[in-house]
């Protein structure tokens, strides 16, 4: 099964490259202390707005600060504010999505309606709000990406339990007399996963975008901690000469949400056996 | 007469499921499917009882409300003393031990996520039956009875065949040790040639566990072969019930008629009389009035689309509802 997924994933030779991006950006993010002799925060005011050269090879800013070293540990904050709101997100959405669509009856109902509900909200604005009110740091950002983003994977994971619990497999496991959780659990989870998984892979770059905005505009990740977006932001005032603050992050940003497009979108024609 | 009461596994009678149909943007109900109306018939232990009929007459409905897998309309089914459609939350659990059901595709009736082992020993582990290396033996030792071997057990079932499958799912349905197995279908979607290896396994189990079945066909051959009567279904009722030798040989209804006369012969070039049904057959929806056969009945006479025929013994042991032979 898995090794067919795989050759099927590996004849798309853009989704290959996506994938390559994203355990390169990973191995930065992890590593990132060891990539780099700066330290992302080391303020040198001798050394201000120099543009790229081999020593700072993405320029310095405002506070003579390495950007690179910058760009380096904001893919951590971007990466694992993907990662974990997406998943997130995934874990609500599979967990509502499969009660309703296994329950079905009243509960459906409920639990449908209050998708249309969060659905109705600008998600954004919603956003906007509830950092306000909160404290804006990374896991509020995390946490209210989550709450705004699980609705569309409610709905998708409850058409394909509808599906699935009337399989025959579904149908013998109730003659056994197998429980209703051990039935969502064993028989209906996990194979409805397979455009979870694409889902949640998108769901990481519409996080990175969004995270990037809150940062931008002051609402996500406070400064001193470098992320993409409050990099975006720094550079913003002095674009017309430091035009490197306001690229490299910018291509960071770009290239990530590219690759985790591009693998995700292989992973949609991978599982899809009918695009076989 | 005591003996025959002890004997008996199943009784179903008066069974209905109708099927509201809602329409409109109130989905209020405006009308109903007659999937099963009104059946009634017994099983004996160590029995045999094929259930035959088109598709859309009710057949599978029948075998899913028997195991409560839907809910009945109205009527009742007594197995082993209990009236199945009565029974609290907590004996059907226990009820649904002793009654498993082995489907048509083979295909869609495994987990294509769990390996063999997983599916045909979770009844076990969930029912607290065995663990550890006692629920391998028996795992082992089920799938060697169904004709599979150890190596099968971590493997997922898309590594096997259709008749393979057929044993997993067979060796999934005795793992309980069940008193009941019904076969919707069960050899269907097989081969010619695996459709007879998995009938005769079936009858082999069956001695061996001392299971009664009821088997669901549209395939009268398969029928023959494996039972001891034979119920035909149209639209909903069963139309004759016999014993399956005397139901081949002589046939009381029309529409047994027509159904015996589409066998293919075995010998090649031999003429056969076949009775061809005119029409189609009519929508579950509105069932025509009267006999529900009428409207493509060759011995169509006045009475039968006025009143509806009596089921009834016409000989020892043979039932029939038709005006024309009564």
């Amino acid at each position: 099964m898995l090794k067919i997924i795989l050759r099927q994933y590996i004849k798309n030779k853009l989704a290959v490259a996506g994938a390559g991006v994203i355990i390169i950006l990973t191995f930065a993010a992890v590593f990132s202390p060891l990539l780099t002799q700066y330290d992302p925060d080391e303020i040198n005011l001798a050394e201000i707005y120099k543009s790229p050269s081999w020593q700072h090879p993405f320029g310095t800013d405002m506070n003579g600060r390495d950007v690179f070293a910058r760009v380096l540990f904001g893919a951590r904050i971007s990466m694992s504010v993907g990662f974990i709101s997406s998943g997130l997100a995934g874990l609500i959405g599979v967990l509502i999505g499969a009660f309703a669509g296994f329950f079905g009856g009243k509960i459906d109902n409920i639990l449908m309606r209050l998708v249309d509900l969060v659905l109705c909200i600008p998600s954004f604005f919603l956003l906007l709000m509830v950092i306000a009110m909160l404290e804006p740091n990374i896991y509020n950002v995390m946490i209210v990406i989550a709450i705004t983003s699980w609705p569309g994977l409610a709905r998708m994971v409850r058409a394909e339990v509808l599906s699935v619990r009337e399989r025959e497999y579904v149908q013998a496991a109730i003659a056994l007399g197998i429980g209703r959780w051990r039935i969502i659990w064993r028989h209906i989870i996990p194979n409805v996963m397979a455009p979870v998984f694409v889902a949640v892979t998108l769901g990481v770059a519409a996080a990175i975008l969004v995270e990037s905005g809150l940062s931008f505009l002051g609402l996500g990740v406070q400064p001193p901690t470098p992320s993409w977006g409050n990099i975006l932001a720094q550079g913003r005032s002095v674009m017309q000469f430091a035009w490197w603050m306001t690229l490299f992050p910018g291509l960071a940003i770009f290239v990530t949400v590219l690759g985790y497009n591009l693998v995700g979108e292989g992973l949609r024609d991978a599982l899809d056996p009918r695009l076989r | 007469m005591m003996e025959s009461a002890n004997s008996l596994l199943l009784q179903v009678k008066n069974l209905k499921k109708y099927f509201p149909v809602r329409s409109g943007l109130l989905s209020r109900i405006t009308g109903y499917v007659y999937a099963v109306d009104d059946i009634s018939f017994k099983l004996k232990k160590g029995e045999t009882l094929g259930l035959v009929g088109e598709s859309g007459c009710g057949k599978s409905t029948t075998a899913r409300v028997i195991l409560r897998l839907l809910e009945p309309t109205a009527g009742t089914a007594v197995f082993d003393g209990k009236n199945i459609f009565e029974l609290p939350p907590k004996d059907l659990l226990q009820l649904r031990r002793e009654m498993q059901i082995i489907f048509q595709d083979p295909y869609s009736s495994l987990n294509p996520r769990m390996t063999v082992a997983g599916i045909v020993g979770e009844a076990l582990s969930y029912h607290k039956i065995a663990k550890g290396s006692e629920k391998t033996d028996r795992i082992v030792s089920l799938l060697e009875r169904v004709g599979l071997r150890t190596e099968h057990l971590k493997r997922y079932p898309h590594e096997f065949s259709g008749g393979q499958r057929q044993r997993i799912g067979i060796a999934r349905a005795l793992a309980l040790k069940p008193k009941l197995i019904i076969g919707d279908e069960p050899v269907s979607a097989l081969d010619v040639s695996v459709q007879a290896q998995v009938l005769n396994l079936l009858m082999e189990l069956q001695h061996e566990f001392e299971l009664s079945y009821l088997i669901i066909a549209h395939d009268l051959r398969v029928v023959e072969h494996i039972s001891d009567r034979v119920a035909v279904m149209y639209l909903g009722k069963i139309v004759e019930m016999a014993s399956a030798a005397e139901l081949y040989r002589e046939p009381l209804h029309p529409y047994t008629e027509a159904l015996l006369s589409a066998i293919p012969s075995p010998v090649p070039g031999q003429k056969k009389q076949r009775i061809l049904l005119p029409g189609d057959i009519p929508s579950p929806m509105a069932p025509p009035p009267g006999c529900r056969f009428h409207t493509r009945c060759i011995h169509r006479m006045d009475i039968c689309d006025k009143k509806e025929p009596d089921y009834q013994e016409i000989k020892p042991g043979h039932w029939v509802a038709c005006h024309f032979r009564t």
